[in-house]
């Protein structure tokens, strides 16, 4: 009896490998294309990945990323809080890696689990997103 | 030759030797069009290399913008930048919003040639902070920039 996958469902430690992969994003996008497909992530994992990215940024480990968007900043002048630029800046980075390696996301159940963004609760990773664009619009 | 450039100062007949050697490194491009209007304050003899990184972001941004390069300068990156130095800076002809979607879209062919690109603009800032980030955010990732580097068992 043969057994056909019919997808690939990452895991919050493959997505974080991938993202904090320190090798090219060519080298990424190769892995991502020999594993079998679709790919698909569900908003639970991309929250958890959310989190444990953000508390190793806000940790003080080695950020070369977040260093390079800090020294950028200097050129629009203004500055958020760290939480927020954290934020912003992972949740765009998440999206974008996303789109650009064409993963699917579910939907899924959200486990009652408790998953902290810095002081944040978060349940899925679109809704916290989602919150903090309405809160910044004076909405919520 | 002389020609002014964006900051006001003349030419010299380094930029005119320097772009006599242009076609030969990239047949595709105008060597005139770039330096009688562009103030470069780097060295040109490493211009010769096809790797400079310069030169390299150079040429990637300027296809991107349609020409709109008026400088391109180079700086070793300080830890953790330096495990994917050098930083090349870009400036572009042009307001914040558009020189951040050039950003974005010369990144994906930035990746794996060995240096980190930035951008800078001559015209407004017409981005909002958290716009700046989302930008940026893209770029970096597009560039396969780590946001951070994490223990393996994490």
């Amino acid at each position: 009896m043969s057994l056909v996958a019919s997808g690939l469902y990452l895991d919050t430690s493959v997505v974080i490998s991938l993202i904090a992969s320190e090798s090219c994003h060519r080298d990424v996008k190769k892995f991502m294309e020999e594993a079998p497909k679709p790919h698909y992530v569900s908003t639970w994992t991309l929250a958890e990945a959310l989190g444990v990215l953000s508390k190793g940024i806000k940790s003080g480990k080695s950020a070369p990323g977040y260093q390079l968007l800090r020294k950028q900043m200097v050129r629009v002048g203004s500055y958020l809080s760290q939480s927020e630029e954290v934020f912003n800046y992972l949740t765009e980075r998440l999206s974008e890696w996303i789109a650009i390696n064409g993963i699917e996301v579910c939907d899924d159940l959200v486990n009652n689990a408790e998953l902290k963004v810095g002081s944040r609760s978060v349940k899925t990773f679109w809704v916290i997103r989602n919150a903090c664009r309405s809160w910044r619009l004076g909405l919520a | 030759m002389q020609a002014q450039s964006v900051s006001g100062e003349s030419t010299t007949d380094s930029m005119v030797i320097s772009a006599r050697l242009i076609p030969v490194l990239s047949p595709t491009l105008k060597p005139f069009v770039l330096f009688t209007s562009v103030s470069l304050s780097y060295d040109m003899v490493d211009m010769v290399s096809t790797v400079d990184p310069r030169f390299e972001a150079y040429r990637i941004m300027n296809e991107v913008s349609g020409r709109r390069v008026v400088n391109v300068e180079m700086e070793p990156a300080e830890p953790p930048l330096d495990r994917l130095e050098p930083l090349v800076t870009v400036t572009v002809d042009a307001d914040a919003r558009e020189a951040l979607e050039m950003y974005v879209k010369a990144a994906q062919e930035v990746c794996g040639k060995g240096f980190i690109l930035d951008v800078a603009w001559t015209g407004k800032t017409d981005v909002s902070t958290e716009e700046f980030i989302r930008y940026v955010a893209r770029a970096h990732t597009r560039m396969g920039i780590p946001p951070v580097i994490l223990d393996v068992d994490q």
